[in-house]
């Protein structure tokens, strides 16, 4: 799985490619257990080169943010694409994550000391 | 038109069940929503096959067997694993975000039938039906329904 992650001002935006099943999922979660590890807590998940999601990958997303609510953390979502935004209505994870336009939207509402 | 697939049980054949059923899907004539709906039920039917049926042991067959007529889309999984009981099915608490356990759930509310077919003793046989709608709207959940075949 291609994933690119930038780290600015305590935020870290992930920005996978392709589909995120139980093929990919595992390097999805690998990678947000090591920014875990590394005490990032909050992160903007830049979902615009998506093109599919299942239940694997909402569970490497709901494991993520259970983990960053134990402390003042949160993640935060961009630029959903239209099968993600489904699932996560279907499932209602859309009532428990914010939703951006953009990652730099995202990012940016963290606010500059986050 | 009918069409057949064997996908072995690995992670890595789930892209080449959706874009197989997706592509016939698409070519038949269903809306783009009905396509992502039916592309992420069968990756899910299969996710479970390999997870729970073949519980993670690769090179195992699932059998995907395909019909669509003017009506409807009927898809059959079929798995040479352990049966699968729905009665021990729980659908998931959706005021409580979960780690798993969405899986069954995703596919009950985006097919219109669901059934579970475990009556000749080798396997499971999931079918899968999703009637023609052409609005683009997801299926109707009160049209949704579920049983086992013992």
């Amino acid at each position: 799985m291609d994933l690119v992650t930038n780290e600015t001002n305590g935020v870290a935006v992930i920005s996978p490619a392709g589909d995120i099943d139980s093929s990919t999922a595992p390097t999805l979660q690998q990678r947000l257990d090591e920014l875990l590890g590394k005490d990032v807590h909050n992160f903007v998940l830049d979902l615009s080169r998506v093109g599919f999601i299942d239940s694997t990958g909402l569970a490497a997303v709901v494991r993520l943010y259970k983990r960053v609510r134990i402390g003042e953390g949160d993640v935060r979502l961009a630029a959903v694409p239209p099968q993600v935004q489904e699932v996560l209505d279907l499932t209602r994870l859309s009532r428990v994550f914010e939703i951006f336009p953009t990652a730099v939207a995202a990012a940016a509402s963290f606010g500059p000391q986050a | 038109m009918q069409a057949d697939l064997v996908i072995q049980s690995i992670p890595d054949e789930l892209r080449l069940a959706r874009g197989w059923l997706s592509d016939h899907a698409r070519a038949s004539g269903f809306s783009d929503r009905e396509v992502r709906d039916l592309a992420l039920a069968v990756s899910e039917a299969c996710a479970n096959v390999i997870e729970h049926a073949y519980r993670g042991e690769p090179n195992h067959p699932i059998d995907l067997h395909l019909t669509i007529d003017e009506t409807k889309l009927l898809l059959l999984v079929h798995d040479l694993g352990v049966p699968f009981n729905v009665r021990d099915y729980r659908p998931p608490d959706l005021d409580v975000p979960q780690e798993g356990g969405y899986g069954v759930f995703i596919i009950r509310n985006l097919m219109d039938e669901v059934d579970y077919d475990v009556s000749d003793g080798t396997g499971t046989t999931l079918r899968l039906v999703k009637y023609r709608q052409g609005d683009g709207s997801p299926a109707t959940p009160s049209r949704s329904r579920e049983r086992l075949v013992p």
